[in-house]
């Protein structure tokens, strides 16, 4: 249970820088709503890799949606801390456990799909080009992870049933 | 379930205790009680043949299949 506790350690840390970072993140959102082009001027903006020169829907789209992604990151690292509470506690085949690990992978394959999107109209209103990548980019490794928690979800799923005929077997 | 577990009627029958059993059997009263109650999902031959012993009795006095 030693390598938990580090985990956890690591996963607190993250937490907190997170939880810092996120009111910044949602008054950026507020901000970019409300703003228009006039502010910007000539000069262009620069965010994800992406230089945006003007904020119309699709631009503000491009650059709110990673952000909404990062928020429900946050969520999905709340959730995980929570169940390594549980697995702390040795409750490992706990419903809350179960339920959050599958919540935990829907949010990350949505994210991966929030991030997505935003690179895709961009390639599309700003290059005028699609891009076919194979590597390994960061929202194939997400849409993986969130996969993986969903399979993991599944797994103590069926391992719950499994202790339950063993407690139950006289 | 249709298997219903008759081991009180056997219990009755002999004038023994389930505390009194658990004992001979050597399992916890906690387990004998989820047997009684119909909860178990399994029960090990060992078990039930412990039970045979210290009952005197058949597997089919102790288990019966009723129709849903």
């Amino acid at each position: 249970m030693r390598k938990l506790t580090i985990l956890k350690a690591f996963i607190d840390f993250f937490w907190i820088m997170a939880i810092i970072a996120s009111p910044l993140i949602l008054i950026l959102i507020g901000f970019i709503i409300i703003i228009d082009s006039s502010l910007l001027g000539k000069h262009n903006l620069y965010i994800y890799g992406m230089f945006i020169d003007n904020f119309t829907g699709s631009s503000k789209i491009v650059i709110i949606l990673p952000m909404i992604a990062y928020l429900i990151s946050i969520y999905c690292l709340y959730l995980f801390r929570k169940i390594l509470s549980h697995l702390k506690n040795l409750e490992l085949f706990h419903d809350f456990v179960i339920t959050k690990m599958n919540t935990i992978g829907n949010l990350l394959t949505l994210t991966a799909i929030l991030n997505a999107i935003p690179k895709f109209i961009y390639k599309q209103v700003y290059e005028n080009k699609i891009n076919l990548d194979f590597g390994m980019n960061p929202i194939i490794v997400a849409i993986c992870l969130g996969l993986f928690f969903m399979i993991l979800s599944e797994i103590f799923k069926i391992a719950k049933n499994a202790k339950e005929e063993n407690d139950l077997t006289v | 379930m249709p298997i219903i577990i008759n081991l009180d009627v056997m219990l009755a029958k002999r004038k023994m205790r389930s505390k009194e059993l658990a004992e001979i059997i050597d399992i916890t009263t906690a387990n004998l009680s989820i047997l009684k109650s119909g909860k178990a999902k399994a029960v090990r031959f060992s078990t039930l043949e412990a039970i045979c012993k210290a009952l005197e009795c058949q597997p089919a006095d102790i288990l019966e299949y009723i129709e849903e």
